[in-house]
């Protein structure tokens, strides 16, 4: 499951470059298509972090849940 | 009415300030990262706020109001999803080793992780030379919200000193706690009004569609994405965002979290928190072109306060206001106890009492160099006038190139202090160059290319770090064993088996 996120994190950023919106002047729901594109963009990103933080959260990380003393 | 909705807006910040002064533990730790307590909810909260500055609100709108609404891509979009990365990969690792070992700035990890003093005093000044613009945003910014929203009433030298006085109070008082709290009340205050704001000017303005037409007749240019921004800039931009994770003022508010799965929230919720925050800054700032179609240079980081003031009822006006006055306070308090714990922790106390320094006085000098740094900001604020966007961008950057540093202490066991130190001077000498060479240019981008400088410097930096290291000397097994425990036992398991 992990290399399968990684490599849906890559394709998000590679799918950040909008350039098939690039042009476009048109009105979605009254924002213009390329900052549409965006909004939803951002939405995306939350359900990719969701699984994220469900199936690649580091498990030697919970082992530091109690901690040590100050410095 | 306005005086009335900012006065009662400050009474509350400092009540909260001054209630969570009731759970002060009189210690170091407790002053500079809040004994690690800091649970899911206002860690996400805490981070955020800290996170949007001024340069979200005033310096997007006021960006967008010139460049359209490719500003969102390159900033608001590419951080939805670097910085929760940066939180996710760096954030909770920091985090645990801070934990682990005790450590309150990130010099003292970096300083421990390479074994050497000259790296932490070098990162102690560049660090805080990246800051100190940031800083100044922050300044720049109450003073224009509140000059703007009084119609001149409060003169910005003044407004910029209130603020700083407020911050200096709550700061000094409550300590990071204190700040903590405030914080999540701010981050609250300013979403709800930014979501307000957008919400009463679009409504006064016929509707979003009605509105975007009139922007149409007016600027079609701003509504194209490809009529203002080259697709390599759009490219390159997506590095600024790495600055999240060497940043000083994220850094500490990492080492208050309570366990690590206080992450998880905030790691999930910072791509929508961030579309909630700067959809209305960028969209007005578009639309500001309909109602004041002339404005020139940083004169357009107040069109959101100017649409506020044409658009909205005095009463909410007020509210609005006190709005864009929490995003500044939210990111300038935090600064201003990171640089006063980087002062206390990596340059008092390890210097001057060499590693020795009793719990009142750790408390003592960190509420004496937070007034300093704020009584230092306010003063390079009145005598600078650049633009909030522009200043913010080059700072972002100064961090961005620094990432590979802590990059490299987390993940490469062979990284070195001689390649972190020609790493941090060479991000310094990059920067210097680009600076130089950019002047007062608009958009400056390397060559004229469109690559943002960012790009290069990181790319110099990276490839300095790695290329130094391997031609040094492989550090110590000993710091290995501290900081990579499981490497060490498979070392010396292999080392027993041949």
């Amino acid at each position: 499951m992990k290399p399968f996120l990684y490599f849906l994190l890559i394709a998000m950023y590679v799918l950040h470059n909008d350039f098939f919106t690039w042009h476009e002047s048109s009105l979605i729901f009254g924002f213009p298509a390329g900052l549409f594109y965006q909004i939803v963009y951002c939405f995306a990103a939350t359900i990719l972090m969701l699984f994220l933080v469900r199936y690649a959260w580091p498990a030697n990380l919970d082992e530091t849940e109690d901690g040590a003393p100050g410095k | 009415m306005i005086y009335a909705v900012i006065l009662i807006y400050v009474a509350l910040v400092l009540l909260i300030g001054i209630f969570s002064h009731k759970l002060f533990r009189g210690t170091g730790e407790d002053y500079f990262v809040a004994t690690r307590t800091i649970g899911p909810f206002v860690l996400f909260m805490s981070l955020f706020g800290t996170h949007m500055t001024s340069f979200s609100i005033l310096g997007a709108s006021g960006e967008a109001y010139h460049r359209g609404i490719g500003v969102f891509a390159l900033m608001a979009s590419s951080s939805a999803l670097i910085t929760p990365c940066v939180f996710f990969f760096i954030g909770t690792r920091v985090w645990a080793i801070g934990k682990k070992h005790g450590y309150m700035t990130q010099i003292q990890y970096f300083r421990d992780r390479w074994n050497s003093s000259g790296l932490g005093l070098l990162l102690f000044v560049v660090l805080n030379l990246f800051l100190v613009p940031y800083v100044l945003i922050g300044v720049l910014g109450g003073g224009l919200t509140l000059n703007q929203m009084t119609k001149g009433g409060i003169p910005e030298w003044a407004g910029g000193l209130g603020v700083c006085i407020v911050i200096l109070i709550y700061v000094t008082y409550g300590g990071m706690r204190g700040t903590a709290w405030v914080n999540t009340f701010q981050t609250l205050v300013f979403m709800f009004c930014g979501a307000f704001a957008f919400i009463v000017i679009v409504r006064d303005m016929g509707g979003l569609e009605n509105a975007m037409r009139m922007v149409a007749e007016k600027r079609p240019d701003l509504l194209v994405s490809a009529n203002q921004i080259h697709p390599l800039q759009l490219l390159t931009f997506t590095l600024i965002p790495l600055s999240a994770g060497m940043f000083p003022h994220l850094f500490i508010h990492w080492l208050t979290a309570k366990r690590a799965s206080a992450f998880r929230s905030t790691i999930v919720l910072y791509p929508v928190a961030i579309a909630l925050v700067w959809v209305p800054s960028v969209v007005l700032g578009v639309l500001g072109t309909v109602d004041f179609p002339d404005l020139k240079g940083a004169a357009a980081n107040s069109i959101l306060i100017r649409l506020i003031e044409l658009h909205a009822p005095t009463l909410l006006a007020g509210l609005l206001a006190a709005g864009v006055v929490s995003s500044v306070m939210n990111s300038l308090d935090s600064q201003s106890l990171a640089i006063g714990s980087m002062f206390t922790q990596d340059i008092v106390r390890h210097y001057g009492l060499h590693d020795r320094m009793s719990e009142k006085q750790q408390v003592f000098y960190g509420r004496l160099f937070v007034a300093v740094v704020l009584l230092f900001s306010y003063g390079l604020s009145l005598t600078s006038h650049r633009s909030i966007f522009r200043v913010g961008v080059w700072a972002f950057s100064g961090f961005a190139a620094l990432l590979p540093i802590v990059i490299a202490a987390l993940y490469w066991k062979r990284s070195t202090k001689e390649g972190a130190i020609a790493c941090v001077l060479t991000v310094v000498v990059s920067w210097a160059y680009f600076y130089y060479h950019a002047g007062d240019l608009d958009n400056y981008t390397v060559g004229g290319t469109g690559i943002m400088p960012v790009a290069v410097m990181l790319f110099a930096s990276s490839l300095v770090l790695v290329v130094v290291s391997l031609l040094t000397k492989a550090p110590e097994p000993a710091v290995l064993d501290k900081f990579f425990p499981s490497a060490a036992k498979s070392t010396k398991l292999e080392r027993m088996a041949t």
